[in-house]
């Protein structure tokens, strides 16, 4: 070899030290997979108390086979502190692997602490270069500790077991909507606009199940966590809930797009409308100075879960059309006029004035006089598989 | 502190003598200029007293500031 | 010898370097769901400093601002020659500084410092050394494999696009006048760039101005991209938005953690900026003092430089205040007062010899 040669060989065997992993390198089985968090602020000793749901990665399907080796799915620490950055560090009291944040699927907080307000929470989080904000917050309508020692029948990790219900709870129900995660709190308190984010409450239980003995047990409403009802968000504080029936309205009223089923009075009793929500849209005008909002929301009918009636004419079918529609308005009129006068600002107004009218002086105020109009266009566009409904006697009614 | 002191200065003094021995004397000061001025900012920097740049940038600018405008 | 195409992704490599996460933060701060906008007049001042560079390149063809400089002001030459010298040397350091805190607080936080820099600064000295065809190739080559990436990553982001983030919208377009700062960084920085324009054949500047052009419009729409999708209020607070972006980036729940792509993406650009730079400086001294050798001088700069990366500031937010305050001066005294005081002396002097020979 050449003197040349040998010399640059040299120097590249010499540099090899600046191969950098040396110093932040991590194997993948020296990380603890965080997979949900869980937060609570004594209000009487200003004590955080931080959960963490770490993925057991013994606890695949082979683990599941071999006799005795049924693993807990995930395992949950508990640690408390004063300060967020103390309960980062006291955790390795008793964990044994480094935190991995980057894979959470949910946070969970419990009222009392939202209620009081989560900015700082908020902004330690931001502050941490590698945890994700775009995590889907949920507040536990009941104690956390009992929360994160849940188990889920079926899903057998809790987080993806919330996730995947959000999923479906927002397209078939309407009941989850699409800005429920972290840096949508975020975004909408630093612009003082509202959010609404999903509740979790924990079910009657029986005793302390293990996982095994939750999945081996048919009754699964029993020891497990049911997620529903909305809390109303502002200025990083919890100000109020939403009930099952609010939640659908509110998140109609902001575009959501899924299914959900409205009963509907219709000669003497009530029909059973499945409707799509196809989206909605507001509008800004100007009516003698004051701000009126017109909200339009396009909705789908499909006749599939009308059992107890079926339109067979052209004018019934309108008929049917402008009964869901008035409905609809109504309910949602109300539901407007019962949160404004708690001074919730469900519909949004304030941030659609922000953006259409920034220069007006008095935000709020304007926001407040607002008159709002909401109209609906209902098609019937879906049908069930049948034509005809059987008559007779023998029914409901 | 010693890997300054045991690293970086023999290896400024061997190439310069290298360089001398090629009989590069325009080389060697120029490499000496820069150099020199390298390690006398790491040796600031392993005594812990770092001489900030942008600070002394700053002080300059300033001075400068009165006299141009004035 | 480098062709206009490759001086072209110099100029737009260069230019994005350290602008992708050293200022955006900064600018949406300032001008909110606007800050877009603020790379536009930036890159269009910056076009206007060029033409002045193109003019004083054209009076005397062939050679760079340091030969200028001594061919103009004799001796005087020499002591411009080393302000330029300092000039690049410490542009070189903030550059390295910036990406070793940007590695620190996101990806790498136990490595030290001086790993980031020696190990750039050795590599980029290498290709410089190997001359202007290395640096102009490796460039060329690098290019697609950063701009797909670049372009892929951010483009998956945007499932999470709101338009109601970047209203209202035109409320302050002209937010850039009250910071000089943000208007001189990096366009004025484009500079070192004068240092290679002896080596292209042709049509430089043409590729000067279009890289300067293309670099704004990439600035404005990542600047635009990152108001869409994170907002002004959190982009506002966020050191590195474009981070950020890419680490809320979900592919179908299985590709959550696509942000390292990215990193690697911005640290070889920062690469590229750096080996522009100290290809610079070499140059520099190259044309003021004739060394016969080139390897000697290289490590001496990395020994210069990889210290004054260290001391270039205190810490991120001491910089900040001090940036703000003093770089659009700094630069303005290199890239603008010296190339037109440089190209004022050249005119009077052809001027008066040209009246001297006919008389």
């Amino acid at each position: 070899m050449s003197r040349r040669s040998f010399a640059i060989a040299a120097i590249l065997a010499l540099l090899s030290p600046l191969l950098a992993s040396c110093w932040d390198k991590a194997e993948i089985n020296e990380l603890a997979l965080v997979s949900m968090v869980g937060l609570d602020r004594n209000p009487d000793n200003g004590l955080l108390t931080v959960w963490m749901q770490i993925i057991n990665p013994a606890s695949g399907t082979a683990a599941q086979k071999s006799p005795g080796g049924e693993q807990a799915p995930v395992y949950t620490y508990k640690v408390s502190a004063k300060s967020s950055a103390e309960t980062q560090l006291l955790i390795y009291k008793l964990m044994p692997r480094k935190m991995f944040v980057h894979h959470a699927k949910a946070i969970l907080m419990s009222e009392r602490t939202v209620k009081r307000g989560i900015r700082d929470i908020l902004n330690f989080t931001e502050l941490m270069p590698d945890a994700r904000s775009s995590v889907p917050l949920l507040i536990a309508d009941g104690p956390l500790e009992e929360v994160m020692r849940t188990f889920t029948p079926l899903e057998r990790n809790p987080a993806e077991s919330i996730e995947s219900r959000l999923k479906l709870l927002y397209e078939y129900a309407l009941l989850s909507g699409r800005r429920i995660e972290m840096r949508d709190v975020i975004e909408r308190s630093a612009r003082r606009d509202i959010a609404v984010i999903p509740m979790i409450a924990p079910t009657p239980r029986t005793g302390n199940p293990n996982s095994w003995q939750v999945n081996a047990e048919i009754d699964a409403n029993l020891n497990q966590l049911e997620v529903g009802g909305g809390a109303v968000i502002r200025d990083y504080r919890m100000v109020g809930r939403l009930s099952d029936g609010e939640l659908v309205l509110y998140n109609l009223l902001n575009g959501a797009r899924g299914r959900f089923v409205r009963l509907v009075p219709f000669r003497d009793g009530h029909l059973s409308v499945s409707m799509n929500s196809r989206g909605a849209k507001k509008k800004l005008e100007w009516r003698n100075g004051k701000p009126f909002v017109r909200a339009r929301i396009r909705v789908d009918i499909s006749t599939i879960a009308m059992s107890e009636y079926h339109p067979q004419t052209m004018d019934e079918i309108r008929e049917l059309e402008r009964l869901v529609e008035r409905h609809l308005a109504e309910e949602l009129t109300a539901f407007l006029d019962k949160t404004r006068g708690k001074g919730w600002d469900l519909l949004r107004v304030r941030s659609l004035l922000r953006r259409k009218a920034p220069k007006l002086e008095d935000l709020d105020r304007a926001a407040d006089e607002a008159e709002i109009g909401v109209e609906i266009e209902a098609r019937i566009t879906g049908m069930g598989n049948l034509s005809r409904l059987y008559e007779g006697t023998g029914g409901e009614r | 502190m010693w890997l300054l002191y045991l690293g970086l200065a023999p290896l400024i003094v061997l190439i310069a003598a290298w360089l001398i021995r090629r009989k590069m004397y325009r080389d060697t000061a120029v490499f000496a200029a820069i150099s020199l001025a390298g390690f006398g900012l790491w040796a600031s920097v392993v005594h812990d007293r770092p001489i900030f740049l942008n600070t002394a940038i700053s002080r300059i600018l300033m001075a400068l500031m009165p006299w141009t405008a004035g | 010898m480098i062709s206009r195409g490759q001086y072209y992704l110099l100029t737009v490599n260069f230019t994005l370097g350290t602008t992708l996460f050293v200022t955006i933060n900064g600018m949406i701060e300032e001008a909110g769901p606007d800050a877009w906008m603020m790379p536009l007049w930036a890159g269009a001042y910056g076009m206007l400093a060029a033409l002045l560079w193109i003019a004083l390149l054209r009076s005397s063809p062939g050679k760079s601002p340091v030969e200028i400089a001594r061919e103009a002001w004799g001796p005087a030459g020499a002591i411009v020659g080393v302000l330029f010298l300092i000039f690049f040397c410490l542009i070189a350091s903030w550059t390295l500084r910036n990406l070793s805190d940007f590695m620190n607080v996101t990806i790498m936080p136990k490595t030290p410092p001086s790993i980031f820099h020696i190990m750039f600064l050795l590599v980029a000295g290498y290709a410089v050394a190997q001359g202007s065809e290395t640096v102009g190739r490796l460039n060329a080559v690098v290019t697609p494999f950063l701009a797909f990436p670049f372009w892929a990553s951010l483009a998956l982001a945007t499932a999470f696009w709101d338009w109601e983030r970047l209203q209202p919208a035109f409320q302050d377009p002209w937010a850039i006048i009250r910071f000089p700062s943000l208007l001189g960084f990096p366009f004025m920085e484009t500079f070192a760039l004068t240092m290679l324009w002896p080596r292209v054949k042709s049509g430089t500047a043409g590729a000067l101005l279009l890289g300067l052009a293309s670099a704004a419009l990439s600035i404005s729409v990542v600047v635009f991209m990152v108001i869409g999708l994170i907002g002004p209020e959190r982009a506002a607070r966020i050191n590195y938005p474009i981070y950020t972006v890419v680490q809320e980036v979900e592919l179908g729940q299985v590709l959550v953690n696509i942000h390292s792509v990215l990193t690697v993406t911005l640290i070889t650009l920062i690469f590229i900026k750096l080996m522009v730079l100290l290809y610079a400086a070499f140059e520099t001294i190259g044309q003021l003092f004739r060394p016969a050798s080139r390897w000697p001088h290289l490590l001496a700069f990395t020994i210069l430089i990889s210290a004054s990366s260290l001391t270039i500031y205190e810490n991120p937010i001491q910089n900040g205040i001090l940036a703000a305050a003093h770089t659009f001066i700094y630069d303005s005294l290199h890239t603008l007062l010296i190339p037109v005081l440089l190209l004022i002396t050249l005119k009077v002097r052809r001027a008066l010899g040209g009246r001297s020979r006919r008389s």
